[in-house]
Formats: structure tokens, C-alpha cells, sequence
């Protein structure tokens, strides 16, 4: 357990560690001291809260009916929007979700067959169990869908981003409030026709969305309970809706 | 004041001072040259170190890079992706490569050059040629190195590997490292210099600055590029340093070339590496002051120090210098001292060893030359007198001023008796000693034994002997035999009273000198006493001649020296004359032989012609005495003892004081005895008459003062036969102690002028008659004499008293003058004076206590 005094250990997900340094660097107590170890993914968060490693585990999907047993506390941040970019040498528009669809099935090889350059598709993915596929199977691809051997699997959300931004022709799927955060050079696309934004996941349009929140103990102290609780003030939801994520509704 | 120059202690400072000084400035201006060479060397060398090091690391990263290259081409997806040449699956498994490899750029080639599939920074699309055309048949090549080159708008350092295609085809992974700004940093890390990095055509490619002001100037100069570096250029064959200058400081710059060993392309480029001088500057600069600052110190410390030395030099000299000066002007009392042990202290130390031996040798030089002046003078004394007693006193008192001692006296052997006698002693209190004193004397012993004795009183610490001279109570004395050709005569003794007197054998060697003086000075005063008596036995036998012719005056002569010789003791003349006037009066009448014995025997009277034979017996006498060559002036005396003092007598006529003052008294003693004493044709006056006759006479025929003292000498010899014939128990008559008491006064005041002078006696004069008058005491002293001017009722006890209180008042003023021992030696003298029964009355009277 954590002493008082001690550094706030922070990790987990790669995808809601971005919004935690922004509450974190927006958080006005000084007091407290937040520490951000290497990324975990949102069950290594998860598991580290319940050893007693971490303090704040950062949590990009929903908690498992196992890891609800653990006996934590779950606190909701925000709602990310998951969005299907483009290398900006790309430069449609948009694409329904059936053209996702065929993209990662394989169906396609050029994106001249879709109304683009002549440029060959260079499939961007992830794993399975990352928060981002799992959202995406949920809202695009459906759960059966066979990808594509040409498409590799990167491992972290960084490694998709730095992809799409250095490889003529590819497609990936990354965090919306990162990109916008970050103002990452890429070409993102309307699915379905709409656009991608804070606006359109707050008014529900924009449907690809994955909560980021965070796990931390029951007892987790005063000085957690209290960050947690300016985190989901109005003025925290000010400061993200600004940095491209959308409030916990 | 000398010169500053002249100074010993400014002509060692002045040298040394200079000699420093052009040390410092030689010392500092070779250090300041040879510190701006080794900063500059430094700073040279550090560049060097940075280009070698940027060399080194930049071998590093190609290193790496053909690392990960080979790597990424021997990965089996590739390799696989690469046989089904499905751009899709290639594209991907880059990218899933890279994401490892991290480069900047990744590409897949084929056997045109073309970019088949690529990721990275350089955004290539498929189907470019980013090495250039197919002409570039080195592409497929498995290449050792790295190449520098140009792809698109970067500039990158890219490693080539071959990779198996399909159907036998070749493709190429190119893997690179962009040449940028970072990347510069990377290779340069650390060196705290400037780094370029330059195409082959000398354009920049990449620059890493420093988070400094001035670091940014350089690297916009290396950017630009700034001449400096086009000058770096072309010094790198030389491997030059060149200077490039900005507003915010000055750089040294360095260049070299990159370039790969079996590079196929040969391709090229240029380092440049800049170094900021301002910390070098500012060490040369501190450093410089530094020197400056010591250099300045260590010549103050060098004045310092010189000046002590030179202090140390020359003040003992300056010292030395001012002693000798004191020693050449006649100070021997010159010392110097120092403290310590060198060569100057010793040459104090013999200064000083030799000015006491000049002392000493001045001094003894001194008392040498005392001793011999004394000697002379003594001499002299010795050669101008006759007199015993005088001769003796003279010596006795020369002795004593070169012994430096209060105490000195003769004794002499009596010829008859054989006894010694103490013949003149100074110094001592008892005015006589007594014979027992004599004969318990260490001169008795040095007469006896002929040698000199010395004794000293006993030193501090020693027994105390006892000793003293029982005749002047000296405690240290010394006494040397008067030694003549007949034996031990006597001898001479002088001592002190002081027990710290030490009598040395130096001193015997000089007393014995003085002795033998005396003891020749004695002989002659012997021998021209022989002569004397010898002369006088002449004379009376010429007298005894003269009587002899004419019998009615038999005994004449005899008689009138002797009344003659009385005069002259009363008159006080001087010994010589004495002797001279009895010589005269014995020879006076000597001219008779050559008067006709009819004249001289006639009885009656003479008639005018044997008168005047008679007359000429004075001048035939003188002729007679002429030829003899008496010590003495007889002659003259004889030939006027005929003239009057009013000038009527003959042969000259002389008058007053032309007549010498012998003749004179010889005119009144003759006069007398012929008045006196009976011939045949009368009988001869009486006193009474004579005496009347001679003051009848008086002014005219006679000197007054020669007729006073005559009959002052005739009233004491009757006086004295009148107390012969009366017994002397009986006291002495009122008048008779008056007498006696004002001849003892005036006795008295004879010795006292004698010592003090006229001067003091007149004061002592005024002195006294103040005092008589204050005590009512009837007496009064005038020109030396005492005189009674009181009523004569008084008793005989009050006329003692009164003289008694009066020679008390005498004594007690000689004594203050003078004295106390003096006082009762002038009352002795003056007692001795007096004639026999005088001297008994004056015993009886006691008026001395």
C-alpha cells in the first residue's frame, strides 16, 4: 500500500494513459505526485491496482465480470472515440463500414479500387484483445470476421499511429482524442459519413466509442478520492472535451 | 647626506631591484606567450578530439545501421513476403519491422531501383528511385558500409542489403539514417562543440549548436556557411585550425572529410567542428593575471628581502664605519655589538678587541708620556735648587702626581749617627713621626737590605695582613734605597691610603729612577756644601790674613759676619745671599793690605791724605776678590760697603737702592762693630749708644729696613741671653705672651700666604678682623701682622682667654680654607720659628688645642 507522501503510481491502458496526463498536468493540488510507468494495457491496469503496485490503473474497455470481482473501484472519464485513419497520401473522404469490412477481409489491394490513388492498401491492425479491436469488431468489423493475412498486428497504439503516419497507402485504427490531442498527421474518415469528433460521440451520432475511465482501490485515500473527484468535475470535462475527448455523458 | 648612489646598502638593493624586475618581466612575458601557445593547443586539440570523436561515433551509427539492415533482411517474413512479391504483405511486414529497427526510413527496392513497398520519414511513394536510375548497378550489391546520400530532400546515411526476390530477382532494403540536426547531435554528443555536417559540395546539411547564445551564432556562421568554414575546407589536407570571429565571440573551427572505406559511390562529405575560445580566453586571461600578480608579489617580497639583507650588510658597516671615525678622532671608548655568529660580529668582535688594545696602548702611551714630563720637570726641580729640603719636597710631590697616591716621604741616614731620619714628608697627618716610627718603617729594612719593598693590602677575599707604613699610614706603599757610589743613603716611599692601590714592578722601575735622580741631586747638593765650607775656610783664612796685619782689630771680620749673617736671617734673604753676605763680611776689610801698616796702625786721628788712602780699601779689596770666581757676587759688596744710602760715601757715591742690598747690611754690621768694640785709642760704645747712633744715622748713612732689622735682631738676642741666664719655669709676663702670641699668628700667616697666595690671605684677613670685632676680641690684622690694640687692664687669665678665643678663630678659618691637618702644621712651623725660649713660652701658653 501506498504511503502518504508517496508518488501516485499510474498505468495501464496506452489508449487512456494520454487523457490521465492531461487531467494529471491539469490537476492544480501539487501535492500530489504522479508517477506513469510503461504502458500495461487496460488488465495489466487492472491487475496491477488489485496487487498493490499501482494506484491508479488507467482502463480503456469495460471490466470483465472476473475483473468486477477484484473489488475495485471503477471511475468513468471520459469517452473516447475510436477513428479509422488514413496516410494522409490517402485522400478520400470517408468509407462505410462495409468497405472497412472488405479492407481487413482482404477484398481490396489498391486503393484505386475504391475511389483513391494508385497506391497499394498497407493493413494496419491490432490484436485481439486490445481494447481498440474489440471496440472495433463491436461497432464495425463484427465479432466473425476473418481478417486478412497482409494486415499486421501492431502491438501498441503508438506503434499503429507511427505506421499510418510513415507508410505510404496504409490504414489503421487509433484513439480519437490522441489524434486530436496530438494533432497526428493523418487522414482521418468519416464512417459511415460521419465525421469523427467530440460533438458527434456526444450527441451519439458517432458510434465507435470506448469508455477510458480508471480503477483504483476502495481505500485508495483521501488524496486519490480527491483527484478522482476533480477529474470528473465540470471544469476536468471542460479541459478534455478541449483535448478532442468526449465526457463521460 | 651622500649621494643616494653611494650608499653600500642602495648599491645592493638598486641591482638586486633591477635584476627582478627584468627577471619578472622576462619570466612573465615568456609564461604569458607560452600559456596563449598551450591554450591555443588545447583548444586545437580539443577540436581535433571532437572531430575524431564525432568520426568515431558516426562509424557507430553505421555500424548499427548495417547491424539492424542485415537484421531486417534475414527476417523470415520478409524474406517470404519477398517471394510472393505481395506489396501489401511486404508494405506491412516493414512496417512491422521498422517498429523494431525504430530507423528513419525503411524501403524495399527492386532490381530497377524502385521503391517496392516503404515506410519512414521519407514518405516514398512505390515505383520512385530514390538512388537514382538503373545505371546504379551497385544497388544489389552487398555493401561492408554504410553510403552517404542524397534521397529526395534529405540527406541520409543508408545501408543497402540484398534480398532474395521472386523468380531469382534481387530486391534491395535500403535502411536509413536521416543526416539531420538530431542526428549530428547524436555523433557529437557531449563534446560541448559546434558540429556541421557538409555535402560534398560544401553546402550545410546539419548543424548541432550548444544552448548557448554564442553557440547559436556559431552554428547560424556554420549554416551560412561563413567563409571561415570554406577556409576549414581547404586547410584540411594541412589540418589547420582557423579562427572564425562572430559578435559574441571567437570559434576555432575544424574540418575533415567523411568518407567510407570501399564506398562503390565514393561518396562524400565534410565535418566541421567549432570550438568556442571564450572559457581558453578566460583561462588565458585569469592565468595571465595570475602571473602578472605573482610576478608583482615575488618583486615586492624580492625588494623586501633584498632590503633586509642590504639592511643587514650595511648598518653594521655604517656602525663599524661611525666607530672607526670615533677611534680616528681619538675615542677608544668606540664599541660595536651585533647579535649573532658571522663574519660581521667577528669583525665587531675584533674591532672591538683591537680599539681596547689601542685603549690600553694610549693609556699606557699616556702615562708614559706623564711619567716622563713629570721626570723632565723633576729634573729640572733636581738642576734649580741646592736646597736639601726643597729638592726633596719637589721630588716627593712629582713622585706622588705620577703614582697617582696622597702619601710620600725621605728618610735619610744622618752621616754622624748613622740613624734615619724622615727628611720631607707629604700627605702624612702626623707632622713628625717619631723615631720609633723611623725605625719601624719599611724604609729601615730597604736601607738595610738595599732593596726596593713593595707591599699591596690584600685583595678582596684574602686575609687581611694588617699591614700599614708606621710612618705615613700607608696601607699600600712603596719603597726604593737612594743608592749612591758610598752605599745606601736613605730612601723613598710613597703610598696610598686607598686599599684598592696596587703598587706594580712597573712602578718599582720608575721609582728607582726618580731615586737615582735624587740620589745624584743629593751628592751634588753635598758636594757643592764641601765646596761651600771649603770656600768659607778660604775666606776666613784671607780674614784670619787681614786681622793678622792689624791686631787692634782682631776678630772683626768674625764679628761682623756674624751680625751680618743675624741681619740677613732677619731680613729673610734667600740662603744663597746669606752665604754671600758672610763671605763679604769676612773679606770686607781684605783692601787693608794694601794700606801702609803706618796708616792703619796710626793711633789718632788720620789726617786728609791717609784718609783718603784709607778710602781706597774697599775698591783695592774688590780687586783683590775679582780674579777668584767666587759662586757668589762678593766683589761689589766688598767694593760699596762703604757708601751712604744718601749717596755721600765712597768710592761711587751710590745712593738708595743703587748700592746693592748686601752691602747695605754689610755697611750697618761693620758700622756697629766698629762702634762697639774697643781700640786702642778708645773704648768701644755701649749698645744703648750704638743703637742710637745707628737710628741717629739712619736714612742717611744707613738703609732704614737693613737698620730695623738689625734692631730687631739685637732686642732678640738680648732678649734671648736675658732668658738664657733666667730660668724658663717661670711663666712667661703678660707682654712676653702677647709677644709670643702675635709671632705665632704671624707665623702662622706667613705659611698660610706662602700656600694660598696673597689673595686668599686677604680675604682671610677681612675674614678674621670681622670675627675679632664681633667677638669683642682686642686684636686687629694689618698687612699680615697681628696687632694688640687693647686696653692693657686686663688680667692676665683674661688676656689668655683672649688669645686662646683669637687663635681658635684663626685656626678655624685656616681650616676651612684649607684644612685641618694644615692648621696645626703652619701653627708647628710657626712655633719651630721661634727663637728657644719663645718656643718653650708658647708650649707653656698652649694656645693650639
Amino acid at each position: 500500500m501506498r504511503k502518504p507522501g508517496e508518488p501516485v503510481r499510474v498505468s495501464g491502458s496506452g489508449t487512456c494513459l494520454p487523457l490521465l496526463r492531461i487531467l494529471t498536468a491539469g490537476y492544480s493540488d501539487t501535492t500530489a505526485d504522479f508517477v506513469y510507468l510503461p504502458g500495461l494495457h487496460s488488465g495489466g491496469g487492472i491487475k496491477g491496482v488489485a496487487n498493490g503496485d499501482l494506484e491508479i490503473g488507467a482502463v480503456s474497455r469495460q471490466l470483465t465480470a472476473e475483473e468486477a470481482k477484484l473489488g475495485l473501484r471503477y471511475t468513468l472519464l471520459s469517452r473516447d472515440g475510436l477513428v479509422i485513419a488514413t496516410h494522409p497520401s490517402v485522400p478520400i473522404e470517408g468509407l462505410t463500414s462495409q468497405q472497412v469490412r472488405d479492407i481487413y477481409q482482404g477484398k481490396y489491394a489498391n486503393w484505386r479500387e475504391l475511389g483513391g490513388p494508385d497506391l497499394p492498401i498497407t493493413i494496419l491492425d491490432r490484436n485481439e484483445d486490445e481494447s481498440a479491436k474489440i471496440i472495433l469488431r463491436e461497432y464495425v468489423l463484427g465479432k466473425d470476421l476473418k481478417i486478412t493475412p497482409k494486415a499486421v498486428n501492431l502491438y501498441y497504439e503508438p506503434d499503429m499511429i507511427e505506421g499510418l503516419q510513415s507508410t505510404v497507402g496504409a490504414i489503421g485504427y487509433f484513439s480519437l482524442g490522441y489524434g486530436i490531442s496530438q494533432e497526428i498527421p493523418v487522414n482521418m474518415l468519416k464512417l459511415d459519413g460521419v465525421a469523427p469528433s467530440v460533438a458527434a460521440i456526444e450527441d451519439g451520432t458517432y458510434k465507435v466509442i470506448r469508455p477510458l475511465g480508471v480503477v483504483t482501490a476502495e481505500d485508495a485515500g483521501e488524496q486519490i478520492d480527491e483527484f478522482l473527484a476533480w477529474a470528473t468535475s465540470a471544469k476536468a470535462v471542460e479541459l478534455i472535451k478541449s483535448r478532442g475527448f468526449a465526457p463521460a455523458k | 647626506m651622500r649621494p643616494f648612489g653611494r650608499h653600500l646598502h642602495n648599491q645592493i638593493i638598486v641591482p638586486l631591484v633591477v635584476a627582478s624586475v627584468v627577471v619578472a618581466i622576462v619570466a612573465m612575458a615568456i609564461a604569458v606567450a607560452l600559456v596563449g601557445r598551450i591554450i591555443q593547443s588545447w583548444i586545437d586539440q580539443s577540436v581535433e578530439a571532437v572531430i575524431a570523436n564525432t568520426h568515431s561515433r558516426l562509424e557507430e551509427a553505421s555500424t548499427d545501421l548495417l547491424r539492424s539492415i542485415k537484421m531486417a533482411a534475414e527476417d523470415s517474413r520478409l524474406v517470404e513476403a519477398a517471394q510472393s512479391r505481395d506489396v501489401q504483405t511486404l508494405s506491412g511486414i516493414l512496417v512491422l519491422l521498422n517498429q523494431s529497427i525504430e530507423a528513419d526510413n525503411l524501403m524495399l527496392l527492386d532490381e530497377d531501383g524502385a521503391v517496392i513497398a516503404a515506410t519512414g520519414r521519407l514518405q516514398l511513394m512505390p515505383g520512385v528511385l530514390p538512388l537514382g536510375g538503373t545505371d546504379r548497378d551497385w544497388v544489389v550489391l552487398s555493401m561492408s558500409h554504410p553510403i552517404l546520400i542524397r534521397m529526395g530532400q534529405s540527406y541520409t546515411l543508408t545501408a543497402l542489403e540484398p534480398v532474395k526476390g521472386p523468380d531469382g530477382r534481387t530486391y534491395t532494403l535500403a535502411l536509413s539514417a536521416i543526416v539531420d540536426d538530431e542526428f549530428v547531435r547524436r555523433i557529437s554528443e557531449g563534446s560541448g562543440a559546434i558540429v556541421g555536417v557538409y555535402d560534398n559540395a560544401g553546402h550545410s546539411v546539419a548543424v548541432r549548436t550548444t544552448n548557448t547564445p554564442e553557440g547559436s551564432v556559431a552554428a547560424a556562421a556554420l549554416r551560412r556557411p561563413d567563409p571561415a568554414v570554406t577556409e576549414a575546407f581547404a586547410g584540411i589536407d594541412e589540418g589547420t585550425t582557423v579562427p572564425l570571429a562572430t559578435a559574441d565571440g571567437t570559434f576555432r573551427l575544424k574540418a575533415d572529410r567523411i568518407s567510407f572505406k570501399d564506398d562503390p559511390t565514393g561518396s562524400m562529405a565534410y565535418l566541421v567542428a567549432a570550438l568556442p575560445t571564450t572559457v581558453a580566453e578566460q583561462t588565458r586571461r585569469t592565468t595571465t593575471n595570475l602571473i602578472f600578480m605573482w610576478s608583482a608579489l615575488a618583486v615586492l617580497i624580492l625588494l623586501g628581502l633584498n632590503w633586509w639583507v642590504a639592511r643587514r650588510v650595511s648598518e653594521p658597516l655604517v656602525q663599524l664605519s661611525d666607530s672607526v671615525g670615533r677611534v680616528a678622532e681619538g675615542d677608544f671608548t668606540a664599541k660595536v655589538s651585533f647579535h649573532g655568529t658571522n663574519e660581521i660580529t667577528r669583525l665587531a668582535d675584533n674591532f672591538n678587541t683591537m680599539t681596547d688594545s689601542l685603549r690600553e696602548r694610549s693609556e699606557s702611551l699616556t702615562k708614559k708620556v706623564l711619567e716622563l714630563a713629570t721626570l723632565y720637570e723633576m729634573s729640572r726641580a733636581l738642576g734649580s735648587t741646592l736646597d736639601l729640603e726643597t729638592l726633596l719636597d719637589s721630588v716627593l710631590d712629582s713622585a706622588m702626581r705620577i703614582f697617582n697616591v696622597e702619601l710620600g716621604y725621605v728618610t735619610l741616614r744622618d752621616r754622624e749617627s748613622g740613624q734615619l731620619a724622615v727628611r720631607s714628608l707629604r700627605g702624612s697627618l702626623a707632622a713628625r713621626p717619631d723615631e720609633a716610627a723611623v725605625r719601624a718603617s719599611m724604609s729601615e729594612w730597604v736601607v738595610r737590605e738595599g732593596r726596593p719593598l713593595i707591599f699591596n693590602p690584600p685583595r678582596a677575599g684574602e686575609e687581611p695582613n694588617g699591614r700599614v707604613d708606621s710612618v705615613s699610614g700607608a696601607l699600600a706603599a712603596l719603597c726604593v734605597p737612594l743608592v749612591s757610589n758610598d752605599g745606601t743613603i736613605g730612601a723613598i716611599t710613597v703610598g696610598s691610603r686607598d686599599a684598592q692601590h696596587r703598587f706594580t714592578s712597573d712602578d718599582v722601575r720608575l721609582l728607582a729612577t726618580i731615586a737615582n735622580h735624587v740620589t745624584i741631586a743629593i751628592g751634588n747638593i753635598e758636594l757643592f756644601s764641601t765646596l761651600q765650607d771649603a770656600y768659607l775656610a778660604t775666606v776666613r783664612a784671607l780674614a784670619a790674613a787681614v786681622d793678622a796685619k792689624d791686631p787692634y782689630t782682631r776678630g772683626h771680620s768674625d764679628r761682623v759676619a756674624r751680625y751680618a749673617v743675624s741681619i740677613g736671617e732677619s731680613m729673610a734673604l734667600a740662603p744663597e745671599q746669606r752665604t754671600a753676605l758672610e763671605m763679604a763680611a769676612y773679606l770686607h776689610d781684605i783692601g787693608k793690605i794694601g794700606i801702609s801698616e803706618e796708616i792703619l796702625l796710626k793711633p789718632g786721628k788720620l789726617s786728609d791724605e791717609e784718609m783718603g788712602q784709607m778710602r781706597h780699601h774697599p775698591l783695592i779689596g774688590a780687586n783683590i776678590l775679582k780674579p777668584i770666581a767666587f759662586p757668589w757676587p762678593i766683589a761689589p759688596v766688598v767694593r760699596h760697603h762703604h757708601e751712604h744710602f744718601d749717596g755721600r760715601g765712597y768710592p761711587a757715591g751710590l745712593k738708595g737702592e743703587e748700592i746693592p742690598l748686601l752691602a747695605r747690611v754689610l755697611t750697618v754690621a761693620d758700622a756697629y762693630e766698629a762702634m762697639v768694640s774697643d781700640r786702642p785709642y778708645r773704648r768701644g760704645r755701649s749698645e744703648e749708644d750704638a743703637i742710637l747712633e745707628l737710628r741717629r744715622c739712619s736714612g742717611t748713612h744707613f738703609d732704614p729696613r737693613v737698620v730695623d732689622a738689625f734692631i730687631h735682631v739685637i732686642a732678640e738676642s738680648a732678649e734671648t741671653a736675658s732668658l738664657t741666664v733666667t730660668p724658663h719655669t717661670d711663666a712667661p709676663g703678660p707682654e712676653e705672651a702677647s709677644a709670643v702670641f702675635v709671632a705665632v699668628c704671624d707665623g702662622m700667616f706667613s705659611s698660610f700666604r706662602r700656600l694660598g697666595g696673597p689673595r686668599l690671605a686677604a680675604n682671610l684677613e677681612q675674614d678674621i678682623n670681622a670675627t675679632f670685632a664681633e667677638q669683642g676680641l682686642p686684636y686687629a690684622l694689618t698687612a699680615g701682622h697681628l696687632v694688640h690694640d687693647g686696653d692693657a687692664d686686663v688680667s692676665d687669665i683674661e688676656q689668655l682667654e683672649q688669645m686662646r678665643r683669637a687663635m681658635a678663630a684663626i685656626a678655624e678659618f685656616i681650616e676651612r680654607t684649607s684644612g685641618a691637618s694644615l692648621v696645626s702644621h703652619f701653627y708647628v712651623e710657626a712655633v719651630e720659628a721661634l727663637p728657644e725660649r719663645m718656643r718653650r713660652q708658647a708650649d707653656h701658653l698652649g694656645l693650639l688645642h
